[in-house]
């Protein structure tokens, strides 16, 4: 009976998930030899110089959250950025590594980031943005009951970029961008069933996978 | 296009519309309660900025328009708000001046021999603020614009200049008070930021710092830093 829940359970969640495809590419600049040691650690921040869509707070949370599995230790963004405030703020924050040797020229700045012992920065940037969607439903509810009948459905497509940076050399050692889309779709025939696309979701384990490959192969 | 229609169709007994205009009102109370005055107050604790210290004895003057700085504003469809902005305020400017200065300390007024090398004033000129229905995004915006005021140990103004600050927060579900709170934030470390870069940009100040013709000695946005 309870192997029967199970199955019921399983498939439910299978039927409830929509269909996401994703690309993702790894570019390495440099071939590193160096070893993150047990004091180092790495933080990922999100990209907040945009005038338009900046990375989410989610898609950060979500990237962190996977890479920070033990083996790694990741500082979160906001300890990083009152750690090393205000040189991480949106104003003045880096966007190359060519900056990286005049900031570090700085003595207080220098040590504060020895103290943090972050050795890799990686750049979050990139959205989630609405894509096409279309369909209709209607509801109605009487005395004896009620439902639905129609079709929902739209697009999500998820674009991130992540750069690498080492700050023991200031280098950029390597980039990976994801690239994913999927349609989620509401049937409803008396109950709406939504199967949702998790776009974003695959985006940021897909980021994160390639991240923790790239971060391990360095040691 | 989404079309997505919702009917109700139900006939109610006499007893059963007493229920329903009791609910009704119930409910009418509650709405009109979330329509009421939107309360923000923001944290007043900001980060100490990594700095190699100047070595002067410098005060800070804030006055009571400054410490009480408040913020009421009705919008069309958005309700009222109300956003407290004195205490954050006072607390961010002492924490970047410490992490400016050697020493730092408040005083009651702008006056000479006071046995300190300068005074420094902020003030609040204008708090902006858009929600995602005005500015037709995801995010919830906040601008300042304040004014420093600076003089010297006899109490005599050498200069003043603006210092303008901008913040951003994605908007939450249900929960537009704390989406604001985290934007005016932002801004309010804008605005630090501003002020640990800008501040040697001023000719008064940099003669204080350097001594005259002198060439500042902090790094700042222009000559180091990829800025937006």
């Amino acid at each position: 009976m309870q192997t029967s829940y199970k199955l019921f359970a399983l498939l439910a969640i299978l039927a409830s998930t929509g269909c996401v495809k994703s690309s993702i590419e790894q570019i390495r600049h440099t071939a590193v030899n160096s070893q993150i040691a047990d004091t180092e650690s790495v933080v990922i921040l999100g990209r907040r110089q945009h005038n338009n869509k900046e990375t989410e707070n989610s898609f950060l949370d979500c990237v962190t959250n996977a890479l920070d599995d033990g083996k790694m230790k990741v500082l979160p963004e906001q300890t990083f950025k009152d750690q090393m405030f205000p040189w991480f703020e949106p104003r003045v924050a880096p966007l190359t590594t060519k900056s990286l040797p005049q900031l570090m020229s700085q003595t207080a700045v220098a040590e504060r980031l020895k103290q943090t012992g972050v050795r890799y920065i990686v750049w979050l940037d990139g959205s989630t943005e609405d894509g096409d969607k279309g369909g209709s439903m209607s509801c109605a509810a009487g005395p004896g009951g009620g439902g639905c009948l129609g079709f929902l459905w739209w697009e999500k497509n998820a674009d991130y970029e992540a750069s690498i940076w080492d700050m023991q050399n200031s280098e950029s050692v390597g980039k990976i961008s994801v690239d994913a889309s999927g349609t989620s779709y509401v049937p409803a025939v008396i109950i709406p069933i939504p199967l949702i696309a998790r776009t974003q979701n695959a985006a940021c384990i897909g980021v994160a996978n390639q991240l923790r490959e790239f971060l391990q192969t360095l040691n | 296009m989404y079309d997505f229609r919702f009917t109700i169709n139900t006939f109610i007994s006499p007893a059963g519309r007493v229920a329903v205009t009791r609910a009704l009102i119930v409910l009418t109370v509650l709405a009109i309660s979330a329509c009421g005055v939107k309360q923000v107050t923001v944290k007043d604790s900001f980060p100490t900025p990594v700095l190699t210290q100047h070595p002067q004895h410098v005060g800070l003057y804030l006055d009571d328009n400054f410490r009480n700085y408040n913020h009421n504003e009705k919008l069309p469809g958005g309700g009222k708000w109300n956003i407290d902005l004195g205490k954050a305020n006072v607390a961010l400017f002492q924490q970047v001046l410490t992490g400016m200065f050697r020493q730092v300390s408040l005083v009651q007024a702008v006056q000479s021999n006071s046995g300190l090398d300068a005074i420094i004033k902020p003030e609040i000129e204008e708090y902006q603020f858009s929600t995602p229905d005005q500015n037709q995004t995801d995010y919830f915006e906040a601008w300042f614009k304040y004014r420093i005021y600076f003089y010297d140990a006899q109490g005599k103004k050498l200069g003043d200049w603006p210092l303008t600050a901008y913040g951003r927060s994605e908007a939450q579900f249900l929960n537009a008070e704390d989406s604001l709170r985290v934007a005016t934030r932002v801004a309010m470390r804008d605005a630090a930021t501003a002020m640990v870069l800008e501040f040697d940009q001023h000719p008064a100040v940099r003669a204080f710092l350097y001594g005259p013709e002198s060439e500042p000695a902090v790094v700042t946005q222009g000559d180091s830093l990829d800025a937006n």
